[in-house]
């Protein structure tokens, strides 16, 4: 039997329809329609066709910066993974009537602006800020800390930012674990340690590809932490790209990074979604 | 030539005759001292007295029961033997050693939970080595040892796969080889049938204990189902309200329970209330608003106090006429309806007292009545058990 189309789908589906088109779909034909021409000398775009913005990406700068900002995303994953697992953890486990109120305490500092937060920390870290007063003060240090306009500051900064995106995800998972395992674990002969390695960690794994994801990509793309923090020096691939749009007005420079970005991050997306098929396919053998 | 070769017999056989006697005498010494002792064990959540003051010593190779309605603290004690669970007070021992100071990893007990808890992401043949690995087992030794314990449950052909591509009994039996491995001294069962159809758990009952029987393992099994007790159990313990009611053979609670709840909970019985008259012997005369029965008394009944007499339906008799013979006592009652329930017919009856009482008839030998009717219940004196109420 013929079924007549189904208009009420796409009449209740519209407003999304039309929101994602002209909020999502149109700007990203516009950015990959820009990052096919060329700057003109008044900085505005030249309509013609060129794939020089691709080509000139893969001189050996930009290419570091690129590279750079992979590691720093890196080390920022790593980092909101081993402190974001523990206190995950600790929250998954504590007694219910508290778990709710330790995860407002995480996600509490997404209700202030960013921005503000990162202007928080650099007057903790600055050369006369409150951690190199007190401890000046103190007598533990006898010449003021260099924490802030280094790599160590972004690092500092990006952990800070992302962490509540590694926790979520983690708190998740661990909260879903039956604990029936870990005492059977245990039952079985496995001291902590071994029940961790060997039980906890694997069937949390959903959560930490998902933490890690969440981490790493926007941590590739945040410009505002090492322009804060960084200082000068610090150039990585988001300041890169807000700079090629506000200080250089090359539009279409810019755009093409854009979209190198973006399809590196869909490779790092099919790589998890490959992943975590395959695990998931395994288990149904 | 022959004295020195019959003197050479003499001391083999004396020598073989002191190995044999030393291997069975510690065998049996074993067997004397109880394999799990619970003494005076309390668990207390703040205020709440979950297990109280529970006393208990399960023998070498004993299939022990811990039955009672949900929350009467059989589960907490199963897990404070595991370890899960620390007791408030009391004192556990597992073969003369005290255990409370030993994590629940350095027990030799192995628990099969009430929902198997079987690692997901883990194949049946790994699950089942787990316990061999984390000792770090020689990996041939593994092989062979997951490969008995498999073949033991009839699952070998199943070590590939995932837990959640097997059905309920399988996964029964994965949890129940996965602990076996491990040669535990005890093993735990937490209701481990309690997720199974009806035909599967009567089947897997009598494998666990053809199991048991075979292994010599001493199980301490957890359930509140009074029919799967009686019939797995060498002795029951019986728990109501985080106190041991009785512990005995199935035999013993079914016949001579102690207790009004031991009696209601394990089959049905009829209870009628009196005052305990006389003492004879173990025989108590109860007076039940005028009328007086007998029946037998195991423990010590206060003449003058309020007793129950609890009569098995299959136990009493009906009859149209006041039946001499009965050497009890025949109490009048009225007919108030039959049921049927397939093997058997079970009418009920109205007493004098207005408490109503059932009777299992066989159902080619049912009597002649209708509702209304008045009837003659009796039952020999020696079925009837008097309990303190």
């Amino acid at each position: 039997m013929r079924r007549p189309p189904d208009f009420a789908r796409w009449w209740t589906l519209s407003p999304v329809t039309v929101w994602m088109i002209v909020l999502f779909l149109l700007p990203l034909i516009l950015v990959l329609a820009v990052s096919f021409m060329s700057r003109n000398i008044f900085g505005g775009i030249e309509y013609t066709f060129s794939l020089d913005n691709y080509i000139r990406y893969f001189d050996p700068l930009y290419l570091k910066i690129l590279w750079v900002s992979c590691q720093l995303a890196f080390l920022t994953t790593v980092f909101c993974l081993l402190i974001g697992y523990p206190f995950a953890y600790i929250i998954a486990r504590s007694p219910a009537k508290y778990r709710n109120v330790l995860l407002l305490f995480v996600i509490v500092p997404f209700w202030t602006n960013s921005l503000i937060r990162t202007y928080a920390w650099i007057i903790l870290l600055r050369t006369e800020g409150v951690i190199n007063t007190i401890l000046l003060h103190i007598g533990i240090i006898d010449k003021p800390l260099t924490m802030l306009y280094n790599d160590t500051a972004v690092l500092i900064g990006l952990v800070y930012t992302m962490l509540p995106f590694m926790i979520l995800p983690l708190y998740a998972s661990i909260e879903k674990l039956d604990k029936a395992l870990l005492e059977a674990a245990s039952d079985l002969g496995a001291r902590p340690r071994q029940t961790f390695w060997k039980v906890t960690l694997p069937l949390t794994a959903p959560g930490i590809m998902a933490g890690t994801l969440l981490v790493f990509i926007p941590a590739l793309g945040l410009f505002f932490i090492p322009d804060l923090m960084g200082g000068s020096k610090a150039i990585l691939i988001g300041n890169l790209i807000k700079n090629q749009f506000l200080t250089a007005r090359d539009w279409p420079f810019g755009s093409a990074i854009s979209i190198i970005l973006m399809a590196l991050t869909l490779l790092f997306i099919a790589v998890y979604v490959k992943i975590s098929k395959d695990k998931a396919g395994k288990d149904l053998m | 030539m022959e004295i020195p070769a019959r003197g050479f017999d003499f001391v083999l056989n004396m020598a073989s005759f002191l190995l044999v006697y030393l291997t069975l005498g510690s065998r049996r010494g074993l067997s004397l001292q109880p394999m799990v002792i619970l003494q005076n064990l309390v668990k207390q959540y703040g205020s709440q007295t979950v297990v109280n003051d529970v006393s208990l010593e399960i023998r070498q190779g004993e299939f022990l029961t811990l039955l009672g309605p949900s929350g009467c603290g059989k589960t907490t004690t199963l897990r404070m033997i595991a370890g899960f669970e620390h007791p408030t007070s009391g004192q556990i021992m597992l073969d003369g050693e005290p255990i409370l100071k030993t994590p629940p990893y350095e027990r030799n007990v192995n628990t099969v939970f009430q929902n198997y808890a079987l690692f997901p992401h883990m194949s049946v043949f790994d699950n089942v080595a787990f316990g061999l690995r984390v000792k770090r087992v020689r990996k041939a030794d593994i092989r062979q040892r997951v490969g008995d314990a498999l073949k033991m449950v009839q699952l070998e052909e199943f070590a590939g796969r995932k837990p959640d591509q097997l059905s309920g009994g399988q996964k029964q039996r994965v949890a129940i080889a996965r602990a076996l491995v491990n040669n535990p001294k005890v093993l735990l069962l937490d209701e481990p049938l309690g997720a199974l159809d009806q035909k599967l758990r009567k089947q897997m009952q009598v494998e666990l204990k053809h199991l048991q029987k075979r292994l010599g393992i001493t199980f301490i099994f957890v359930t509140h189902d009074q029919e799967e007790a009686l019939t797995m159990s060498d002795r029951i313990a019986v728990m109501n309200g985080g106190v041991l009611e009785q512990v005995g053979t199935p035999k013993d609670i079914y016949e001579f329970p102690e207790t009004g709840f031991v009696a209601e909970f394990i089959g049905e019985t009829n209870l009628i209330s009196g005052v305990a008259k006389e003492r004879n012997g173990s025989s108590v005369a109860v007076d039940c608003g005028g009328t007086l029965l007998r029946g037998a008394a195991k423990n010590e009944v206060s003449l003058g106090g309020n007793v129950l007499v609890a009569v098995r339906p299959e136990r009493a008799k009906l009859s149209l006429q006041p039946d001499a013979d009965a050497g009890g006592t025949d109490i009048a009652a009225e007919f108030t309806e039959r049921i049927y329930v397939g093997s058997s017919i079970r009418t009920m009856v109205k007493l004098q007292s207005g408490a109503s009482f059932a009777v299992v008839e066989s159902p080619d030998r049912l009597i002649d009545a209708g509702a209304g009717d008045r009837l003659y219940v009796s039952w020999k004196p020696e079925h009837a058990v008097v309990l303190k109420r």
